[in-house]
């Protein structure tokens, strides 16, 4: 039987939230602290009034909602590692991110700036996603090609599946 | 005919993403220098040395989230987020199953860098490999601050031991000038007095005498009692530690815990108590840093969503307006300079021939 259910997809179903990505995202302990950082000074970036404009003036351009989501967030991340000259553990990137592009869903969702899905939160952190894996080195042909060739009989013996 | 100009400041930000006079430049030949493209870009930073082991630790990174993105995933029936989230379950997560792959090239540069440890070849797993990895990246201090706490207390003990007198107890500097200084100067040999007096004059040593602690303003240099006739300052009594604890006063009864540590007797311990002493009173007012930062983040949030209400209203104020006037002469909310059109170019071959004769 697939563990992908295609039939729970509900792209038009009840809103992601922050709170319900943010309960997902399992940060250990010794990383808490500089995920939550992190998060912090995104918001920082997102929401004050010096850069607020910069981020609506993004969501005003053409393009897919998730796009401009997911590379918007992305270059947020990449210039947050950048002002802080590298001491950001890479580790807290991703989930900070991901909790970052749920924050600017709920904002777009809750001040009408544009309609949002479900459908387009995906797409933001499939590209959020592999922008960044793409920026660390990792190439995104390679790593589709890494995904399509997965499923439940393929997964490596040695690695528990 | 209507007819859109563009400013200047936004003609200036075209150019630096389609640039004039470069036939083979531009966002159409994969030069992108608008902000976003260069934020991006920064990434270049990592060069190409560290891109294996960079990689590996951001993907480590989608481990943690891989529920979040499982969940998002199924829930949007976007396959990719599903799949990564469902490998993120795998021991040892994506970033093994990742190796396990091939996606990292940098093999060699993964084992300089300490990746490749030999228990991880032990192993023979990729899973093994990133939890070494991990223990190198860990933040958390070697030791805790209850550690510290012990070490200092037992390096006070010592000192105290070393410049007590016969009797077990620290004199006064009146009866043993210089013994701050005792705790460093060669054994035999005793500072300066005036030396030791300036020391100590700045300390503000605690008064148990009274049976609570307090500042103790009022008496000298010494933590023995006063003997009874000794002259006392006329200094308000101030309130205790628990006096302030009572009171919520929670910043004061941690200065005052912290002083209440002779620095004379227990110099280390006096030391950690004020190194500490911030965010146990952070934590006893209810409010970190952190927490402090997030609702500053807050705050900002609820501005941004003031500031978008107060350009929707604008927006609804002058559609009424132009309603009102029979949209007769329109307000876009767009200033338009007349003395800028006045001076623009003439039309070229092509707009000059569609103008009217």
């Amino acid at each position: 039987m697939a563990i992908i259910q295609d039939k729970m997809a509900r792209p038009e179903g009840d809103d992601l939230d922050t709170e319900t990505i943010k309960k997902n995202i399992n940060m250990p302990p010794e990383l808490q602290e500089a995920y939550e950082r992190v998060v912090i000074a995104g918001m920082k970036v997102m929401f004050s009034k010096e850069s607020h404009k910069l981020m609506l003036d993004e969501f005003q351009k053409e393009g897919p909602l998730g796009e401009k989501l997911g590379k918007g967030i992305a270059g947020l991340m990449l210039l947050l590692v950048k002002e802080s000259n590298g001491t950001i553990p890479p580790e807290v990137i991703v989930p900070a991110g991901i909790n970052l592009i749920s924050r600017a869903a709920d904002f777009i969702r809750k001040s009408k700036l544009e309609k949002i899905t479900n459908a387009d939160i995906g797409d933001a952190i499939e590209i959020f996603t592999s922008t960044i894996l793409e920026k660390f080195g990792v190439d995104p042909a390679k790593m589709a090609d890494m995904l399509n060739q997965y499923s439940n009989e393929n997964i490596p013996a040695e690695m528990g599946a | 005919m209507s007819k859109i100009y563009f400013s200047r400041s936004m003609t200036r930000t075209m150019s630096a993403d389609h640039p004039v006079g470069d036939p083979t430049g531009g966002a159409a030949y994969g030069e992108k220098n608008d902000p976003i493209s260069a934020a991006i870009s920064l990434a270049t930073m990592y060069g190409t040395a560290s891109a294996g082991f960079a990689a590996m630790t951001v993907m480590q990174g989608i481990t943690f989230a891989g529920a979040a993105m499982s969940l998002v995933g199924n829930v949007t029936g976007n396959k990719t987020l599903s799949k990564i989230g469902m490998i993120t379950g795998i021991a040892g997560g994506i970033g093994s199953f990742a190796e396990s792959k091939g996606l990292f090239s940098s093999g060699n540069l993964k084992e300089s860098l300490g990746m490749g440890t030999p228990a991880a070849s032990n192993t023979g797993t990729a899973a093994g490999a990133m939890q070494s990895k991990s223990g190198s990246l860990s933040q958390t201090p070697s030791t805790d601050v209850a550690d510290e706490m012990a070490a200092a207390r037992q390096s006070a003990a010592v000192e105290k031991a070393r410049i007590a007198g016969p009797d077990g107890t620290v004199k006064s500097t009146a009866a043993q000038p210089g013994a701050a200084y005792q705790t460093t100067a060669p054994a035999g040999t005793t500072a300066p007095p005036s030396s030791s007096a300036e020391y100590l004059k700045d300390f503000k040593p605690a008064d148990y005498s009274a049976g609570s602690i307090t500042t103790g303003k009022t008496v000298g240099l010494t933590t023995n009692p006063p003997p009874a006739g000794t002259p006392q300052l006329n200094v308000p009594n101030e309130p205790g530690v628990f006096d302030n604890l009572k009171k919520g006063n929670y910043w004061e009864a941690t200065k005052q815990a912290g002083s209440a540590i002779n620095p004379i007797t227990n110099p280390y311990g006096a030391m950690a108590a004020g190194s500490i002493a911030q965010p146990i009173s952070d934590y006893l007012s209810g409010k970190t840093d952190a927490e402090i930062d997030a609702l500053e983040a807050q705050t900002g949030y609820a501005d941004a969503r003031a500031m978008q209400m107060q350009e929707e209203i604008a927006t609804e104020k002058r559609r009424r307006a132009n309603l009102n006037a029979g949209y007769g002469q329109v307000n876009t909310g767009i200033n338009v300079n007349p003395a800028a059109m006045a001076q623009a170019q003439a039309g070229g071959l092509i707009s000059g021939a569609m103008q009217p004769a």
